[in-house]
């Protein structure tokens, strides 16, 4: 995460500490997205990233004042909160779920926007076959695959928010890829070939 | 023989700064050695599996777990009723403001918590052994009457009175 002099959070925080309610709603709208994205792709279930995702809100908010701008990005800080509360939650409900509403095809995925039904129809295949691959990783390698390339997190924010050192983070990554890799092609799918098609 | 050892050793260092050299989060000399070590072929081939592999996890990862605008209104709403319902610290509360609610759970607890400490207070007492009570043994003795010996006063009492009734003088 590098720093942006655009980057509206800091200002939004300081509304939020001076009691301005608005300044929550703005934070709220800026990072919602990115970290329901972050918990779908950790807990692979709409249902509890919905939860994870508003614990880890009230949570943030209620501990605004204890957040460090100095330690740690905002960003990073509401991350290591929703990945915390995604581990309890799947240490909870071990084996990991799949959304039912996948299983039938209800995707709450967001529409693909002018692309021809074929290519939404492989890309939908591709992101299941992913989400399928990333289930069966371990949770730590699940965490790192996730954190590094599904919010584009530098090594350092990863190692960060999963508390480890940046050469583990660095080597959970790799496992993670390669494992990922190959559990692409055990069932014959060639999804990241594929992908480059696109 | 160390030449070859070398240059494994090298190949190896760089192949492990591969992907944060993708990621550009390299300092500039070890950008710069990376760089370099490009025209090997097997370094430029794992460069280019990485690179294309970093841009498919990318696009396909990001793309995971999309949500509609209604999940995000519902997890606003669902946010903002929890920072209400919750003070800032943690408390014991009833969390109702029907005062007969609140006054049938003070009975209650009333009717349990009564009892047993009037029962604890009781068992505590019956606990606490009574100290001996000492005997008292009223003696009435004539002048003429022969007094017990101190045996058998001290065996039969802690506390002796003795009362001596005088005679009438004799001419």
């Amino acid at each position: 995460m590098t720093t942006d002099s655009q980057d509206p959070i800091p200002g939004l925080i300081i509304r939020c500490l001076q009691g301005n309610q608005a300044g929550y709603a703005d934070l709220y709208d800026h990072c919602a997205a990115g970290v329901y994205r972050l918990c779908y792709s950790l807990v692979l279930n709409a249902q509890d990233a919905e939860d994870v995702l508003q614990d880890s809100f009230v949570y943030a908010f209620k501990n605004l004042h204890r957040f460090d701008p100095s330690r740690a990005s905002f960003k990073t800080w509401l991350y290591t909160i929703a990945v915390s509360r995604c581990r309890n939650t799947y240490r909870r409900k071990r084996p990991l779920l799949i959304d039912i509403s996948q299983m039938f095809g209800f995707d709450v995925a967001a529409p693909e926007g002018d692309s021809s039904p074929e290519a939404a129809n492989a890309q939908r295949a591709a992101r299941d076959a992913i989400k399928n691959a990333l289930a069966e990783l371990s949770p730590a390698l699940r965490e790192a695959v996730v954190l590094r390339y599904g919010q584009c997190l530098t090594f350092r924010e990863v190692a960060e928010i999963m508390d480890c050192p940046l050469k583990t983070a660095e080597s959970r990554v790799r496992l993670a890829h390669d494992r990922l890799r190959s559990l692409l092609n055990e069932h014959g799918r060639g999804l990241l070939d594929e992908l480059l098609s696109y | 023989m160390f030449t070859w050892i070398q240059a494994f050793l090298g190949r190896r260092r760089i192949l492990a700064r591969l992907s944060r050299f993708i990621s550009g989060e390299l300092s500039a000399d070890a950008r710069r050695e990376v760089a370099r070590a490009l025209d090997d072929p097997v370094v430029y081939a794992e460069y280019r599996r990485q690179r294309d592999d970093s841009h498919a996890l990318t696009s396909d990862l990001g793309s995971v777990g999309r949500a509609d605008r209604t999940v995000f209104q519902r997890g606003w709403q669902n946010v903002t009723r929890a920072l209400e319902h919750t003070s800032p610290t943690y408390r014991l509360s009833v969390h109702t403001s029907d005062w007969r609610v609140r006054m049938t759970a003070a009975g209650l607890a009333a009717a349990l918590l009564i009892p047993m400490g009037l029962s604890a207070g009781r068992a505590s007492a019956s606990n606490i052994p009574t100290p001996p009570v000492p005997k008292v043994a009223y003696y009435h003795a004539t002048p003429t009457s022969e007094i017990p010996s101190e045996d058998t006063l001290g065996a039969a009492t802690s506390v002796a009175i003795i009362t001596v009734t005088p005679t009438a003088p004799s001419n």
